[in-house]
């Protein structure tokens, strides 16, 4: 005949929890490095040209450089706006201070957010832009892709990058290859 | 008249009353869930300089570790080592010096100069790439900036990239 079994064998059966100590530890340790890596506030960065030197002689023929079609697309920024230049159009001069894009009245501060955006227009430029290039694309322009932008000695450096962000923006985009309007920017200096 | 009290009750174990963790570690696994998805694999990043506010930009290529100039409206210091304070390069160009940042062209051309001496890396690509980052203080003047840029290209390195923040 078997054993009635133990009354007390059957008061142990008591949940336990498994002992997470160990792992918190771990835990409190990976979480703070994690945070010390984690990317809160994502970075990008722009390449930039620099001028070239087109001093000098050398170089092919006289000939092929006779045949090269250039563009020269030069984006000139001042306190007064935006001024472009290329052999397309000449220096396209706007009623007021010669800008072809003059800035909005009034200032702007930095240290408000957005501010600057709406005294520069931005936009305006880019839309001037995308038209220059449509008018220019498969018309041989040896440098189609490339503009100098220059700045007036007080530009902000945030105005100099916004205007690179349009300047190399993407443009016809109902295409599969989103075109970007300028990839190739270099710096000019004014003297 | 009270009932006598259970003999098996007296017999069992106190249950353990230390403080359950099974909640916290839930929240725990939540978080560092959550950082492993931000945390990028890519390789070193670039973190933003103290003192300085970049410019907002929509162009997002990532940055790698390079060495790295930051200008603020104060100071101006190259991977964390303090070259010259702002009276050297803030405002207009310098006749006698143009726009070369003297004390920056130094610094440079002396790394430059140890990165050439090293010859080739592991993976047999020159050591010394000619490429800087530039963290520049979105209040800085251009003609300021411009020399920064100069100087750099100057002491060799010519593939620059200017760092920026994501914004509209």
């Amino acid at each position: 005949m078997a054993f009635k079994p133990s009354a007390r064998k059957k008061q142990d059966n008591d949940y336990k929890e498994p002992d997470m100590l160990v792992i918190m530890n771990l835990m409190v340790c990976l979480i703070p490095l994690l945070l010390s890596c984690a990317e809160f506030v994502k970075m990008g960065t722009i390449e930039i040209n620099l001028p070239t030197d087109s001093g000098g002689g050398g170089g092919g023929s006289s000939a092929s450089l006779e045949k090269a079609k250039k563009l020269d697309l030069k984006v000139l920024i001042t306190e007064a706006g935006f001024t472009i230049q290329s052999n397309l159009r000449g220096i396209e001069k706007g009623p007021v201070d010669n800008a072809t894009i003059p800035v909005k009245p009034g200032s702007y501060d930095l240290t408000i957010p957005g501010s600057y955006k709406e005294h520069y227009p931005f936009e305006e430029l880019n839309v001037k832009l995308i038209s220059m290039k449509k008018e220019i694309e498969g018309q041989g322009y040896t440098d189609e892709s490339n503009v100098q932008i220059t700045c007036g000695n007080n530009v902000p450096y945030q105005v100099l990058v916004k205007t690179m962000d349009k300047v190399k923006a993407k443009y016809d985009k109902n295409k599969e290859v989103e075109k970007i309007l300028f990839s190739n920017i270099a710096l000019g200096v004014t003297l | 008249m009270a009932f006598q009290p259970s003999k098996g009750k007296r017999h069992r174990k106190k249950a353990d009353t230390g403080v359950s963790l099974t909640s916290l570690m839930d929240a725990m696994t939540i978080i560092l869930l959550f950082l492993l998805n931000q945390f990028s694999a890519d390789g070193a990043l670039v973190t933003e300089a103290e003192g300085l506010k970049l410019p907002e930009s929509l162009n997002l290529d990532k940055p790698k570790a390079k060495t790295t100039i930051v200008a603020t409206t104060q100071q101006l210091v190259v991977d964390n080592e303090f070259i010259t304070d702002a009276s050297d390069y803030m405002g207009p160009v310098d006749p006698q010096h143009g726009f070369v940042i003297q004390k920056l062209f130094d610094h440079l051309d002396a790394r430059a100069q140890e990165q050439i001496d090293l010859g080739d890396g592991p993976d047999g690509e020159p050591i010394f790439s000619g490429e800087i980052l530039i963290q520049g203080d979105r209040a800085m003047d251009y003609t300021s900036f411009l020399k920064v840029v100069y100087t750099a290209s100057q002491a060799g390195f010519i593939k620059i990239k200017l760092i920026t923040v994501e914004g509209d």
